[in-house]
């Protein structure tokens, strides 16, 4: 498998080899009654259907001032699913994200973003292909030399020069009162808090409308009240079938919206596999990552995996 | 020995690596750079505020020393100079000192301690608090958008102000004519005029230019070279000084050199 | 927010266009300055040698500079080439018959003169040769006369130059033997010390000096007038020749005749094609030339006797001071020589003790 035959694969090309068929990840709907039957034979057979990966990683390593952050990471992220990265602190989650978003460059293997390699494409199809794209950075990464509002145009006006200005205002006055974020917008990221900075960089990455939304730790120095609104837009973006990929220790993020969960270990994949395969394991390890992220943040005192196991998880609805 | 040579032997590749990378980056402002004058899709705000900050808050710095430096050379001159009879020397020396030597020199000099720095220090924190992966990441080209506008701000605001280097070093020394020797305003002009050539503007112009284009990708390159810590950004900000004053000193003679021969 | 950031796009525009403009208008004074948009028209000279020569060295004309050298090269035949131009506005100037020459004065720093050909013709092409002052050809243009030669400084110029720094001289003299008079009265008299015999010497110097100086001013008067007496041998020349032309003019059979036609034949004059008439025009813009060039030489000898009647007086004054002096000086020596005190030398004079006491000393 050439990097280079990959690349210049149009984008809408059918890959056998597409799919962890073996696995059988293709259940993507949330609804618990589903979750029995998803794992039946039936759903390898609706994966076998299913578009091409959003996002594919192929035997990715990748080593920083010496240290090997992801060593042979395969993947292939479902397109219009919710995957939800999981791992203790250290174990390369951020940098497995921004890898697959195209961030960061792996010393060997490669990306594939939508069909596209993005070191192999063109500025114009980079272009193209990171407007179809959204990311929330773990810190807010907002432009601090522009205001909040040129934060949440600029992404709009540089890509969609269709768009007239009034309609670019009244979609982010939209976003931003659905979301609660701070109605000043004429002031710099500075001068709001780092819960309201958070929510404007939520906002500016589906600004765009992307296809594919990446998120670090999306929740992270947002209270609860706006954390459920944010956790209710993804809901909604996810039924408008965005691909959604998020870096999480929300036990809420990771039992209301994933379909699949990763679970990361020391740069390696310990696991791939749908909520209810990776809730349901009796993997020890698994179990005790598991259980040791989400408690960073659930106060529930219950078995923790149960957190994420919509069927049990009577806390969340 | 086998070790030294080794040493040696992967210092240099790092270096030859890293001075390709370097090139590499050169390569691509310039290409983004004529992108940029040809398409207007990027907003020439960046661009108008960096002029601002480089250029215009710069200018009284640049009219102090520059004042100054035509009074001291007329000064000097005067005292000496008709010593041998050679008092329509002044106006070479001035113009070889201010237009052709100094003017260009010491405005970069002044331009890479305010703004080298400055963007230098800007860049780094960029990359620290992600924004510029935020750009990249946004589709927006991190080198058109951030570097590009900082690119030609500084080189322009480099030249004007060696041309503001060059008026009020020339008119320094009129006015401490005035004091000295005081002759009218016309026939101190002429005298400069007839001493001043189309090679010494153009030199003068040239200079600035190359010198401008250098300080910004050094600040722009250092800046972007840190990578995760906030302790590597006042390294960065240090080296796109020191590194900055060496390159242009360097083009400064290769330049000069350039048009003796 | 500051004034500065608010109107950052005024500020800056401003900021641009000012320094354009100062631009702009700097190279465009530096074009006016600098003739950049005037035509240059280049000839050549050949010179022996190349020193004293040297590229961007003026060519002057009656004072002016109407070009410069822009090249010396030498040639494979020895001979330095000068290339040098003559500026678009001064270019009428040059004609055929022109001259230019070397012109070197002891402080360094050489200049080439420009001489204008006396007929008025066409400039000659670009790139031709123009000849030099010393050269065989410039020689020839010269003695047939057909280059006006203004010399770089003329006899006059010369003479009153001449008379300044003697007229000095002779100041500085008197003023010295009258010092030194007043000094010997002075140590005649026996109220100043040092030996009169080393002033007696002084004063023969200076009077020597003196006799010197005037010597030399009678011959500087000889020579200035042996040169106005060349002048007016010119004006009389002149004054002659035209007497001579005008005379040819009268006559019907003379100079007139023979020009209108060498051979006799009438025929000829009645089909001439305006032969004639040119003819008379040269001959009367030759006449006319004669009489500037006559009223330039009187106009000279003017101005010479002018100076030295307004000088005439000043100058005899300070003769006849001088002798008056000279012949004071020679009664002191005289009286001195006489003196037999003095002969055989003065002895040093006793040292008187101080008769002046300080109050003080009075007092205690």
């Amino acid at each position: 498998m050439e990097p280079d035959d990959r690349s210049d694969e149009p984008e809408n090309t059918t890959d056998p080899h597409r799919g962890y068929g073996d696995r059988g990840y293709g259940d993507r709907g949330y609804d618990a009654e589903d979750l029995l039957a998803a794992l039946g034979d039936a759903a390898e057979d609706r994966a076998g259907e299913t578009e091409p990966p959003a996002c594919r990683l192929v035997e990715i390593s990748l080593t920083v001032n010496g240290d090997e952050i992801l060593q042979d990471v395969k993947l292939d992220i479902p397109a219009h699913a919710c995957t939800v990265i999981m791992g203790p602190s250290g174990s390369g989650k951020s940098t497995l994200l921004k890898t697959a978003a195209g961030l960061l460059v792996p010393d060997t293997g490669y990306v594939e973003i939508l069909g596209t390699n993005p070191n192999h494409a063109t500025d114009r199809e980079l272009e193209r292909l990171r407007a179809r794209n959204g990311f929330v950075f773990q810190d807010d990464a907002l432009w601090q030399n522009l205001s909040l509002l040129q934060n949440l145009t600029l992404p709009v006006r540089y890509h969609r020069h269709d768009l007239a200005s009034d309609s670019v205002t009244e979609r982010i006055n939209g976003l931003v009162g659905e979301l609660g974020a701070p109605r000043r917008l004429e002031l710099r990221p500075a001068n709001v808090s780092a819960g309201e900075r958070k929510i404007i960089s939520f906002v500016r990455a589906i600004v765009g409308d992307p296809e594919l939304l990446f998120l670090d730790e999306p929740t992270t120095s947002v209270d609860g009240e706006h954390a459920d609104l944010m956790i209710r837009k993804l809901r909604e973006l996810k039924e408008r079938n965005v691909t959604l990929v998020a870096v999480t220790h929300n036990a809420r993020i990771a039992s209301q919206l994933a379909d699949y969960v990763v679970v990361l270990k020391a740069g390696r994949i310990l696991r791939f596999g749908s909520l209810h395969e990776i809730s349901r394991s009796n993997e020890p390890e698994v179990g005790r990552i598991l259980t040791d992220v989400l408690s960073e943040t659930a106060t529930y005192d219950g078995d923790i995996l149960e957190l994420l196991d919509p069927e049990t998880n009577t806390y969340l609805t | 020995m086998r070790g030294a040579i080794e040493q040696i032997g992967s210092a240099t590749i790092v270096r030859v690596r890293k001075l390709l990378y370097a090139l590499g980056f050169m390569v691509d402002v310039f290409k983004q750079t004529f992108r940029f004058t040809t398409s207007r899709r990027v907003g020439t705000h960046v661009l108008t505020m960096q002029i601002l900050f480089t250029g215009v808050e710069a200018l009284s710095v640049v009219a102090t020393i520059s004042l100054s430096l035509g009074a001291v050379i007329v000064i000097q001159g005067l005292s000496l100079l008709p010593q041998f009879g050679q008092g329509q020397l002044i106006f070479d020396i001035l113009i070889i000192v201010i237009t052709r030597e100094l003017g260009p020199l010491l405005t970069a000099v002044i331009v890479t301690a305010r703004s080298g720095t400055a963007i230098s220090t800007e860049l780094g924190n960029m990359v620290i608090s992600h924004e510029i992966e935020a750009y990249t990441v946004t589709g927006i080209n991190p080198i058109r958008h951030i570097v590009v506008p900082r690119f030609i701000g500084v080189t322009l605001s480099t030249l004007l102000l060696n041309l503001y280097f060059n008026l009020f070093g020339l008119l320094g020394s009129f006015v401490v004519t005035q004091f000295v020797n005081p002759i009218p305003l016309r026939e101190y002009l002429s005298g400069l005029l007839a001493s001043l050539s189309l090679t010494d503007v153009v030199s003068s112009v040239v200079k600035s230019i190359v010198f401008g284009a250098i300080i910004a990708l050094v600040a722009t390159f250092h800046g972007l070279q840190v990578e995760r810590a906030t302790t590597e950004i006042p390294v960065a900000a240090i080296r796109s000084v020191s590194h900055g004053i060496i390159l242009l000193i360097i083009a400064n003679a290769i330049i000069t050199l350039i048009y003796y021969i | 927010m500051k004034l500065r950031y608010r109107f950052a796009n005024q500020v800056v525009g401003v900021f641009v266009i000012l320094a354009v403009a100062l631009t702009v208008a700097l190279i465009v004074l530096m074009g006016a300055n600098q003739r950049w948009f005037k035509k240059n028209y280049y000839y050549h000279s050949h010179f022996t040698t190349a020193s004293d020569l040297s590229a961007g060295m003026p060519i002057t004309f009656r004072g002016f500079t109407i070009g410069k050298v822009t090249a010396v090269t030498l040639q494979e035949d020895n001979n330095v080439d000068v290339e040098f131009y003559i500026q678009e506005e001064f270019i009428d100037k040059a004609n055929e018959d022109s001259l230019i020459q070397l012109v070197t004065n002891p402080l360094g720093g050489g200049q080439i003169i420009f001489h204008q050909g006396r007929m008025p013709t066409d400039p000659p092409p670009e790139g031709t040769v123009i000849p030099t002052y010393d050269s065989k050809q410039g020689l020839r243009l010269r003695e047939e006369n057909r280059t006006i030669v203004l010399r770089s400084s003329d006899p006059i110029a010369q003479a009153l130059g001449q008379i300044d720094p003697i007229l000095q001289n002779v100041d500085r003299v008197l003023v010295n033997l009258a010092v030194l008079t007043e000094d010997l009265n002075a140590a005649l008299r026996g109220e100043a010390s040092g030996p009169v015999a080393g002033m007696l010497s002084g004063a023969e110097g200076a009077v020597a000096e003196l006799e010197q100086t005037v010597v030399r001013v009678n011959q500087v008067i000889d020579d200035t007038t042996a040169q106005i007496n060349s002048l007016l041998g010119e004006v009389t020349e002149i004054t002659s020749n035209i007497e001579e032309t005008t005379a040819a003019l009268r006559d019907p059979t003379g100079l007139v005749t023979m020009l209108l036609d060498p051979k006799g034949s009438f025929a000829t004059l009645l089909d001439d094609d305006n032969v004639l008439f040119d003819q008379i025009v040269g001959i009367i813009a030759d006449l006319e030339l004669s009489i500037q060039s006559l009223q330039e030489s009187i106009a000279d000898v003017e101005k010479f006797t002018e100076y030295l009647n307004t000088t005439q007086p000043q100058l005899t004054g300070i003769l006849e001071e001088g002798r008056q002096t000279l012949d004071a000086s020679q009664d002191v020596i005289e009286s001195l020589r006489n003196n037999p005190l003095l002969r055989g030398g003065i002895p040093e004079a006793q040292e008187q003790p101080s008769t002046f006491e300080s109050i003080r000393d009075e007092e205690f």
